[in-house]
């Protein structure tokens, strides 16, 4: 896994795509939250100011998981199970890493792998099971 | 700062683990540690534990099942159950106070919402106990004001109207005889009352406990010399024998109560010609006080029973003396307060010998 270098932003791979609208657009999200999280550390905000958007970061992975799980749900994808126990093990990680971060710069990089892993892995699954299914999702559908 | 207050941990992940420990080390808790629910129903067999973080998500066996476990067969049945969840686990959410659970901790967490909680539910349960507590020493109040005080005002007004008609008869005989009896129930019940007063107020904690430096070579022949003459009229002897002058921080007013007790019944349960045997030696920073006699001793049943506010009960001493069963009781009190312990060792017939230990120190 690529090693973050702080003083570049940190831009969508295509690797990251998954093809389903909404869940891309909620991806690029994350990655909007790590840029500022960058640039703080930049700035030298103090903790109080990092561990601002930590929260965010965390609020938003919540939301985030709970909304992909609402869409496995709406198209029927079998896993959707185990993909949430993944999500509940991803959130028990954040927990941890976000109670070390005396360095900032490792919190980054643990959130960016945490990430890249989850986009490239599991929600990989989820765009093979639509596609093999032909289920359309875009917003006309609303899904 | 929470004094000793035992928390178990539960989590089959070792980070969370891990770092729960660190958070709740730092707030001056103890902390245990299990990683399966098996392990920790287990060890709540064997620990008495003040409150429990209990994960749901693990193998095997989660966390609701540990619940029900901990909760139907161990000491800790009562103990408060705070589930650990992660946030968007919204079923097993809506299940956590079905399930035994008294709250929730999600995942993430905030480290001073944690501890807010945790503090919030120890207390809580602390609560409780006192109330319960509270409850017995009522349900005890009650009992006495309705048998044992109830008792001897029967007795007093009948011998009080007694008296009154043999006043009219001039009876000097009878009104001897029932002044008397008016005169020792008094005592005695006044004794009872004040016995009571005493045992309710420590048991509301408004006994503080006033160390001062105490000799109890001294203290404890002033209180043989007190007794003397009730041992002389069953002639019995007393052996006191301290191999060192022993000086300890204690309660004076405590310590001469819980050994004029210990003294007064061994002297009334001991038959004539009997002997009492009083020992004193320091070990480990505590004095250690036994008083001994071989004199009727006491069943099982009586033993197990000793100490126990709800099973008080008084038996005659050999030459017919009544008492007031609370004797005991306010020994017990008494030496915990002051950091102490109390035991018995008896048989029926071959004596007792009553064992107590004050720390020396004054902290
Ligand atoms: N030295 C002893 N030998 C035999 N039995 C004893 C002895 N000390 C206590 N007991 C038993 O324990 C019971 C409780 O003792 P306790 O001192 O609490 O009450 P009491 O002596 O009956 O009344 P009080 O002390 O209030 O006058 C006694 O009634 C007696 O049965
Ligand atoms: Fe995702
Ligand atoms: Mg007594």
């Amino acid at each position: 896994m690529a090693t973050i270098d702080i003083n570049k932003e940190i831009i969508w791979d295509p690797k990251f795509e998954t093809g389903i609208q909404r869940i891309d657009l909620e991806h690029k999200i994350f990655l909007e939250l790590f840029n500022s999280y960058r640039i703080a550390i930049i700035q030298k905000k103090n903790q109080f100011e990092l561990n601002k958007i930590i929260n965010v970061i965390e609020k938003y992975a919540e939301f985030h998981f709970t909304s992909e799980e609402a869409f496995m749900a709406q198209v029927n994808y079998p896993g959707i199970e185990n993909h949430q126990h993944l999500h509940f093990d991803l959130l028990e990680k954040l927990n941890i890493a976000k109670h070390k971060v005396d360095n900032s710069i490792e919190f980054l990089q643990f959130a960016y792998e945490w990430f890249a892993h989850h986009t490239t892995h599991e929600d990989r699954s989820i765009s093979t099971f639509v596609n093999k299914n032909n289920i359309q999702t875009n917003y006309q559908l609303n899904i | 700062m929470p004094i000793n207050k035992s928390i178990l941990i539960v989590d089959d992940v070792s980070d969370n683990i891990v770092l729960l420990q660190s958070i709740l080390d730092k707030a001056g808790y103890n902390t245990i540690a299990a990683t399966s629910g098996i392990q920790a129903v287990d060890l709540c067999k064997e620990i008495d534990l003040d409150l429990i973080l209990l994960d749901v998500r693990m193998p095997q066996m989660d966390g609701f099942e540990t619940a029900m476990q901990i909760q139907n067969n161990s000491k800790n049945a009562e103990t408060p159950i705070l589930f650990l969840l992660v946030k968007t686990d919204e079923s097993n959410i809506s299940n956590a106070f079905k399930n035994g659970g008294v709250d929730i901790i999600n995942k993430p967490f905030n480290d001073e919402e944690l501890l807010a909680r945790i503090n919030t539910h120890l207390t809580l349960r602390a609560q409780q106990n006192n109330l319960a507590q509270l409850n017995i020493t009522k349900d005890k109040f009650l009992n006495i004001l309705a048998h044992d005080l109830r008792n001897p005002f029967n007795s007093l007004l009948g011998f009080s109207e007694l008296l009154h008609e043999s006043i009219d008869q001039a009876d000097l005989n009878k009104i001897k005889k029932y002044a008397d009896i008016i005169q020792n129930t008094s005592k005695n019940t006044y004794d009872l009352l004040n016995n009571l007063l005493s045992w309710a107020q420590a048991q509301q904690q408004g006994m503080v406990v006033k160390k001062e430096l105490v000799n109890l070579n001294e203290l404890i022949n002033e209180l043989v010399q007190n007794v003397e003459n009730a041992a002389e009229s069953k002639n019995i002897e007393i052996f006191i024998s301290l191999n060192e002058p022993i000086a300890i921080w204690a309660d004076q007013e405590m310590l001469n109560t819980i050994i004029r007790n210990l003294l007064t019944n061994a002297i009334k349960y001991s038959k004539v010609g009997g002997e009492i045997k009083i020992k004193g030696v320091i070990n480990n920073n505590f004095a250690e006080i036994r008083i001994k006699d071989n004199g009727i001793g006491m069943d099982e049943t009586t033993k197990n029973s000793l100490f126990k506010v709800l099973e008080t009960k008084s038996k005659k001493g050999t030459k017919g003396e009544v008492g007031t069963g609370f004797g005991l009781i306010l020994c017990k009190e008494f030496v915990e307060l002051q950091g102490g312990k109390i035991s018995v060792e008896s048989q029926l017939e071959k004596g007792c010998e009553f064992i107590f230990t004050i720390p020396i120190k004054n902290n």
